[in-house]
């Protein structure tokens, strides 16, 4: 899984924490959400979305 | 008046009750893993009872991805558990080892214990279960 959040992170000069505490989760939850080592929940990727102002296919592109 | 217990209280109510216990445990003729055991667990409770205390209920349970390492960490630990049960029979049955009832069980409580904070430990490296 790719994902845009640290690009559209730097759009709104968020920090990893500050997006966490946006959405509730800790920040290694960012860090590996970044990464693309975590599969989020439909909420937590809508809610990222949401805070970055932008759709859930913008930030998140699964490889077959 | 206001009558409910807090969280953090009944955690700690609950955490020197066990440590009592435990304590009270390693002063009779028992196995020594007894004691000790039920002191830890009153352990945890008093240290879960000062993590809610600190960071508030909600945060102290955790996200979603940390929930998620910990149910899957539940699950391999029991599993393996059933593996270790499954061989320990076996060389109980076949008589290679010989253990007390208290031997088993209180090496179980262990194994349990130290291989669900092995799992939630690798699988909080790897970022996620899958």
């Amino acid at each position: 899984m790719k994902t845009r959040i640290k690009e559209y992170r730097a759009r709104f000069d968020l920090t990893q924490e500050d997006l966490a505490n946006k959405v509730g989760v800790r920040r290694e939850t960012i860090v590996f959400l970044e990464k693309g080592k975590y599969n989020p929940s439909l909420k937590l990727a809508h809610d990222v979305a949401k805070v970055l102002k932008t759709t859930i296919d913008e930030l998140f592109a699964f490889e077959d | 008046m206001n009558s409910r217990i807090s969280k953090p209280t009944y955690l700690i109510g609950l955490g020197i009750l066990f440590m009592a216990m435990g304590i009270g445990l390693s002063f009779k003729d028992i196995h020594p893993a007894a004691g000790a055991a039920t002191t830890a667990f009153g352990l945890i409770y008093v240290l879960q009872a000062v993590r809610v205390k600190r960071h508030g209920e909600e945060a102290s349970k955790g996200d979603e991805r940390t929930r998620k390492i910990g149910a899957w960490a539940a699950s391999y630990s029991w599993f393996l558990t059933l593996l270790a049960l499954s061989v320990l029979y076996w060389l109980l049955h076949l008589k290679v080892i010989s253990l007390s009832p208290e031997d088993v069980a209180a090496s179980l409580m262990l194994f349990m214990a130290f291989s669900l904070i092995l799992f939630r430990w690798v699988l909080s490296r790897k970022g996620d279960v899958s």
